[in-house]
């Protein structure tokens, strides 16, 4: 369709148009946007479905075997306890988020081993080990989504949002 | 500088035809410019990398709503919203969702109590890796609340490049 027009810059009366200023132009706003667009990245996500058999109450405790990863924060720290067991945190910087921050985590390879010792010698009546991920407000994002991954790497369907504690009268 | 590079007729007197140059310039624009304009459209979330993350296709006739909690300039206040809408409380996030559950009218019996039922809404949490855990405590009471259960927390796959590296 471009080939068509026939001498772009030249009219039939001779004058010629000069070009220059409108493709100066139009190369800056090629570079300002080539500049500010910002591609957006294929998104997952991890499944974590609400439990829908514990009628409307928030929170209910869970009395039947499980395993309880906590996640706290003590001295700017995340501090993760898999049951009982502490889990030592890293000894540097791992990833990126905890460079930037610049705060060590606890060490995820270790809770991934503890979970899947549980799920291992876990002989429960109801379907699969449950995990529950109990974790203070305060704790980032990320550590938690650490942990639901670990799960969802080990097969687990069984898990559970700690949600706080309601007082009652 | 432009206006000496533009000069169409060279030494030789051969001249230059920029037409099918000026053509594809005015095709990366328009790219550009439509691009620019989806991408602004979403909140500025840095989701946290998760191996196991997949992506599902959404199912036909189903209906996603996105909250997303992003982390305000100041690096203190999280914003929970809907999409790119206001920010929200936990009763106003409770308030849209049961808006939004009756909006779409498609339920499922609860398994325990056949009485009630489920909205068959789907939910993606798109939370900032930084932002505090809290947050989603309170969106999965207001989930709960408005009978929502299938719900998804948005995360990077390990194969995309992780946002902090750039800095």
């Amino acid at each position: 369709m471009a080939r068509k027009r026939k001498k772009p810059g030249r009219q039939k009366d001779g004058a010629v148009l000069d070009m220059t200023s409108m493709i100066d132009v139009v190369f800056l706003l090629l570079i300002f946007f080539m500049c500010a667009t910002k591609f957006k990245m294929p998104e997952g996500a991890l499944r974590s479905f609400l439990p829908r058999d514990r009628g409307d109450s928030q929170s209910r405790p869970i009395v039947e075997e499980n395993c309880r990863i906590w996640l706290r924060i003590e001295g700017g720290q995340v501090i993760a306890i898999a049951d009982d067991r502490m889990i030592d945190p890293n000894n540097e910087l791992v990833g990126d988020f905890e460079i930037h921050n610049g705060v060590p985590g606890p060490n995820m390879d270790l809770i991934e081993i503890h979970i899947s010792d549980r799920k291992e010698t876990y002989f429960g009546t109801s379907g699969g080990l449950p995990v529950v991920i109990d974790f203070s407000g305060d704790v980032p994002w990320k550590y938690v989504s650490d942990v639901l991954n670990i799960c969802t790497k080990l097969e687990i369907d069984n898990i559970a949002f700690a949600a706080p504690e309601i007082l009652l009268d | 500088m432009a206006r000496k590079k533009a000069r169409k007729k060279t030494k030789s007197g051969v001249e230059m035809d920029m037409t099918p140059m000026i053509d594809i310039v005015f095709l990366l624009i328009i790219f550009f410019m439509v691009v620019t304009e989806l991408t602004l459209d979403q909140a500025l979330v840095i989701l946290p990398i998760a191996s196991e993350a997949k992506i599902e296709e959404p199912q036909p006739g189903s209906r996603i709503v996105v909250i997303n909690v992003s982390i305000d300039v100041d690096g203190e206040t999280e914003i929970i919203q809907i999409a790119n809408g206001d920010p929200l409380t936990p009763e106003g996030l409770e308030r849209e969702l049961r808006a939004e559950t009756q909006a779409f009218g498609r339920w499922e019996p609860n398994p325990s109590d056949p009485t009630k039922n489920d909205s068959a809404l789907e939910v993606t949490i798109r939370c900032d890796q930084g932002a505090r855990s809290e947050n989603i405590h309170k969106i999965f009471a207001a989930c709960q609340k408005a009978r929502i259960y299938k719900v998804r927390c948005a995360a990077l796959n390990d194969r995309v490049e992780d946002p902090y590296s750039s800095n």
